[in-house]
């Protein structure tokens, strides 16, 4: 066996799992070394200590440890030093260029350092004071991955830490850990194989006591060779070794609870139930949180008939940590339009009070003003929040945002959804009305949850769309809307193709909604012609977000005041994160390339992809 | 309008309201005869004055004697008044400087950096560069001055005729002198403890209409009478060993004999290297202070005339030279930071009529363009990303940015309804994108992007 330090060069430069399982028993024995031994690393001159589990569930104010900050995933920071006084003083203290094409990311920020997921699964630990780089990591990947993936390659949400490890996914189908203090590869593990099994990620994982939790977008046959619903899963790796734990299937299997529910389609033609966003945990429960995409094709006349469920598409699913079995599950649509429910899912303990007057659906069994473990905030692209009980999955109440048209009722004793028939293809070239689109309403831009106002903030698009379910992008049709339509947006993938506009009634494409966890009351409402992306509420009283007309600004978390704002010339396509280093406040945002700004052609920014720290005088 | 160069050969207008081509003139045939351009015209009374750096054969088809000219249109139609070539055509005064070179392999004599102009002297003021190849051995031997390379040029403005000329340097290392000329009306007092070569007949504290600042790579100061040319004063800034001598009287150079090139593949150790000392970022000057503030770099090369890039020494240092080889200069260098040196990067500020150097900043990363402001302050980046603004008597640094990519653009800056604002842009560099060249500092490693950023006081 070779020594560990040489064991980790070799590892670098193989793509083959089975090469590099075979040092995963000594690797395993170098981190407990490693983790075990009081002493800190040196790192020039700082040195670093271990991540461990009590860290990442009750972070430092000054660090922001994964996604969203903590895993209840508010995408909050405590810190106070920014606050609705000064804020207007704000200035940028150092920008630096991420790779091509690096979109919606989220830095870590550890100890001073900020370690910066990129582009095909690059890595950069830069100094967060000064923005000089400290190390790189990038990745050999195969020419061929986009051939098998599509675009996907290029997103990478986010990493984790632990120990002394940075976790990611790769494109072509591994989780891998590089040394925080070199970015030196630790271990990887084959996931899938992106030609054979296209599970591709567009997220890093999150770390649940031990475990890299990892989901996937999963392919489908049609465009993407390596589909099915074997590429549909949520995993669970050891964090230290990378040894596979436990997966999970988002389709039944043949036998498993829920198999029934995709009637007489063939298990191999049953695809595309991804859970592309990173979970939320809950250590006092046990329990992963995530949520799951639509079906492919989308309209359900494409598979076996309106009349069924096809689990788990369009959920919440509640894992048990150690197995990865599902506690309960709750289904927000039956989905034929392609309205995604995988974003982040708000963990939150709160008194249960819903307005009547400003809240759709009510569980009419609610004990006003009794504190639930809650699951809260917008779930998917149709807008609408939905709070269920933690526990059960119970249905607690939900309401609609964005001006909506799928969801006829909910019915508030069972949480049971009725899609609007109007809207329900019912057969081939049928076109609909239907508001949002599948840009959202919301999409993968996070909102953020505040413990200070028991408010969660929301960027949210005023859009809808005349969409066709048609197998067929010929555009010569009968009828000028139809080929209007097929000129438009077309997504073979779903069986859909669409005409997006902006919701009648408005100009307006961005909003910040201000909506309260206990009653669903909107607080405030922010509007804009440019569509607004990922929000942070720090300790300091403010909401930060950007637009895709380049704009960062604060808002005042009570009042929605902007504050203060810079234009950063790009569409502001990052997570925003607040952290501290020698007690000094910082805030840090990238731009790169966004496909948001649907119906707003007057809109031009620039394509960049800088990440931007900002600081008080 | 808005008026440029374009890669293709033309000159040409936009409207500056709607951003439509208002005219455009072809300047040259971009695969017969070419005269590239990297900068923009400038406009002298009503005129878009426009260098090129015209390129050379075997390496660039459309290469030879012809590509290389500066050019005068009216800026309102795009009619061509005048162009002026600056390898001398046969018959005109100059030609016989070449030797027994064949006209068609007279080269690369450009004028790359846009031009200065004195509107009360009527002179365009203007620099050029190297030969092609470098070395003179390759042409017409050292003793031959292969005019009007490495030059300061007056031109008039009405004709394009030369006025005068002044040769910085006779060039066998890539040493160009196209860079932005200085025109300053100054009393000329050189103190002879800091200054290198001074006219013996200069009278002291006398006002003259000057040329000054650095004109080329070899970061020498040179300061010459506008109306006349004539040699004024002369002083290095970073260490320089390629000039032994100027005679003050009639501001002949003398080159260091053991640096002329007299063999093919001899090697020679030169200071600066090819990208300076001073390239093409600009230095600035403050009419508050009478000084000129320079971005120059402490750079050597071990550097070999080489005729086919390739060479039969087989010593390391040979292999690495060739490594950096230059082929349209029959050269090849290897790049270091000045024996004796920590820091690339300098800014110095010098003194207009003294010669004197005011105060000097080092830095370990290289520096690059500069721009003075009646607020007393001298804005300038490095190419580690850092954007500062010093104190323009002191070199105090009063204010620094990290904008993560070298700040490759000249600082500008403009008011808008009374409140200021300071723009720069950053971009790749020469010096760190091409692995040959790379100077010194490692540790420095900034990303690529190019950006536009404005600041402003709160």
């Amino acid at each position: 066996m070779k020594s560990a330090k040489s064991t980790n060069s070799t590892i670098r430069h193989t793509i083959s799992g089975e090469f590099s399982k075979a040092f995963q028993g000594s690797l395993l024995v170098l981190l407990s070394l490693v983790l075990l031994s009081p002493a800190s690393y040196g790192q020039g001159s700082g040195s670093f200590t271990p991540v461990t589990d009590a860290m990442l569930q009750n972070p430092s104010p000054d660090d922001w440890l994964m996604w969203r900050r903590t895993l209840n995933s508010w995408g909050h920071s405590p810190l106070t030093e920014i606050n609705r006084d000064n804020v207007g003083k704000l200035r940028m203290v150092w920008t630096r260029d991420l790779a091509v094409r690096t979109d919606e990311i989220t830095p870590l920020a550890y100890d001073g350092v900020l370690y910066v997921p990129q582009a095909y699964d690059a890595i950069e630990a830069i100094d967060a004071v000064t923005g000089d780089l400290i190390w790189e990591y990038t990745r050999d990947l195969p020419e061929d991955v986009d051939q098998y993936i599509g675009p996907h390659g290029s997103n990478n949400r986010n990493l984790s830490i632990y120990g002394n490890l940075l976790i990611d996914s790769s494109a072509e189908g591994f989780i891998f850990a590089v040394d925080a203090r070199t970015g030196e590869m630790v271990w990887e593990t084959q996931v899938s194989d992106y030609k054979d099994n296209t599970g591709t990620h567009s997220s890093g994982p999150i770390i649940a006591d031990g475990r890299a939790i990892s989901g996937r977008s999963c392919k489908t046959t049609l465009g993407y060779p390596g589909g099915g619903p074997d590429a549909c899963f949520v995993a669970a790796h050891d964090a230290l070794t990378g040894e596979e734990l436990w997966r999970r299937q988002l389709i039944p299997k043949p036998g498993e609870p829920g198999y029934e529910t995709w009637g007489d389609v063939p298990y191999e033609l049953r695809q595309q139930v991804g859970s592309w966003t990173p979970s939320s945990y809950d250590p006092e429960l046990k329990l992963v949180i995530l949520g799951t995409t639509v079906t492919s094709p989308a309209p359900k006349i494409f598979l076996d008939g309106i009349d069924k469920d096809y689990l788990y598409h369009n959920s919440t699913l509640a894992l048990d940590v150690e197995t990865g079995e599902i506690r309960w599950y709750y289904q927000h649509l039956n989905d034929h339009w392609d309205m995604d429910h995988p974003f982040e899912r708000l963990l939150v303990d709160t008194a249960v009070t819903p307005d009547p007057d400003e809240v759709q659906w009510i569980n009419p069994n609610l004990k006003e003003g009794e504190v639930r473990k809650v699951v809260t905030g917008i779930p998917g692209k149709t807008g609408v929040v939905y709070t269920l009980d933690r526990e059960t999955g119970e249905f607690l109440w939900a309401t609609p945002t964005v001006f909506q048209n799928m969801i006829e009722s909910i019915d508030g004793a069972t949480g049971e959804v009725t899609e609007n028939p109007e809207v329900v293809f019912r057969e081939n070239d049928q076109i609909a009305f239907v508001c949002p689109t599948w840009i959202g309403g919301k999409n993968w831009e996070t909102g953020t949850y505040s413990p200070l106002t028991n408010t969660m903030y929301y960027p949210l698009r005023n859009t809808c769309a005349d969409m066709m379910a048609t197998a067929d992008f010929e555009t010569l049709r009968e009828g000028e809307l139809a080929r209007e339509i097929l000129s438009g947006q077309g997504m073979a993938l779903y069986s859909l193709a669409g005409r997006h506009r902006i919701a009648p009634g408005t100009d307006n494409l961005g909003t910040v909604r201000a909506v309260n966890a206990e009653t669903g009351r909107t607080e405030w409402l922010y509007e804009q012609r440019a569509g607004t992306t990922s929000l942070m509420s720090t300790g300091g009283g403010l909401v930060f977000g950007g637009d895709g007309n380049g704009r960062f600004r604060a808002h005042d978390h009570e009042t929605g005041e902007v504050l203060w704002e810079i234009n950063l010339g790009a569409s502001v396509a990052g997570f925003p994160v607040s952290f501290a280093v020698d007690g000094k406040q910082y805030v840090a945002v990238n731009t790169g390339p966004w496909l948001g700004n649907t119906g707003t052609p007057e809109i031009r920014p620039s394509v960049g992809a800088n990440l931007f720290v900002f600081a008080l005088p | 309008m808005i008026i440029n160069s374009s890669d293709d050969g033309f000159v040409f207008a936009l409207n500056a309201q709607t951003g439509e081509t208002i005219w455009e003139t072809e300047v040259f045939d971009y695969k017969t005869n070419s005269g590239t351009h990297s900068s923009g015209p400038i406009i002298a009374d009503g005129r878009v004055i426009s260098g090129r750096s015209c390129r050379a054969k075997p390496t660039y088809p459309g290469g030879g004697p012809e590509a290389c000219f500066v050019a005068a249109h009216d800026a309102y139609t795009g009619e061509e008044l005048w162009r002026r070539h600056l390898i001398p055509t046969p018959g005109e005064a100059g030609f016989d400087t070449w030797g027994d070179v064949p006209y068609e392999m007279r080269q690369h004599v450009g004028s790359w950096m846009p031009a200065s102009y004195d509107p009360e002297l009527k002179l365009i003021i203007l620099g050029t560069s190297v030969t092609s190849p470098a070395p003179k051995l390759y042409l017409g031997g050292a003793e031959n001055k292969h005019l009007y390379h490495n030059s300061t040029l007056a031109l008039e403005v009405e004709t394009g005729e030369i006025r005068w000329y002044y040769q910085h340097l006779n060039d066998d290392w890539d040493l160009d002198h196209p860079f932005e000329r200085l025109l300053v009306d100054t009393a000329v007092t050189p103190d002879p403890d800091e200054v290198e070569w001074i006219n013996p007949n200069l009278k002291a504290g006398e006002v003259r209409k000057v040329v000054t600042g650095i004109p080329g790579k070899t970061g020498v100061v040179y300061t010459l009478d506008r109306e006349t040319g004539e040699f004024l004063w002369a002083t290095p800034t970073a260490f320089q060993n390629v000039i032994t001598d100027i005679d003050g009287a009639t501001g002949e150079v003398i080159e260091y004999e053991e640096l002329i090139f007299r063999e093919n593949e001899q090697i020679v150790f030169v200071c600066p290297h090819l990208l300076g000392g001073r390239d093409w970022e600009a230095g600035a000057y403050s009419p508050l202070t009478n000084n000129m503030y320079y971005g120059v770099r402490n750079t050597c090369a071990d550097m070999m005339a080489t005729s086919n890039l390739k060479t039969s020494n087989k010593t390391e240092l040979a292999n690495e030279i060739i490594d950096g080889a230059q082929p349209i200069y029959s050269l090849a260098a290897k790049a270091r930071i000045t024996p004796g040196e920590k820091n690339s990067g300098t800014v110095r500020a010098i003194n207009a009529e003294t010669g004197r150097t005011e105060w000097l900043y080092e830095q370990r990363a290289g520096t690059v363009s500069m721009a003075a402001t009646g607020g007393g302050l001298v804005f300038g980046g490095d190419i580690n990303g850092r954007f500062r603004a010093f104190d323009h008597e002191t070199g105090e640094v009063l204010w620094e940015i990290n904008l993560g990519a070298p700040v490759a653009g000249y600082p500008i800056t403009f008011a808008v309804d009374g409140k200021q604002y300071v723009a720069v842009n950053t971009g790749p560099w020469l010096v760190l994108v091409n692995p040959n060249s790379k100077i010194g500092p490692s540790e420095i490693k900034p990303s690529e992007g190019t950006n536009l950023f404005i600041f402003a006081l709160p």
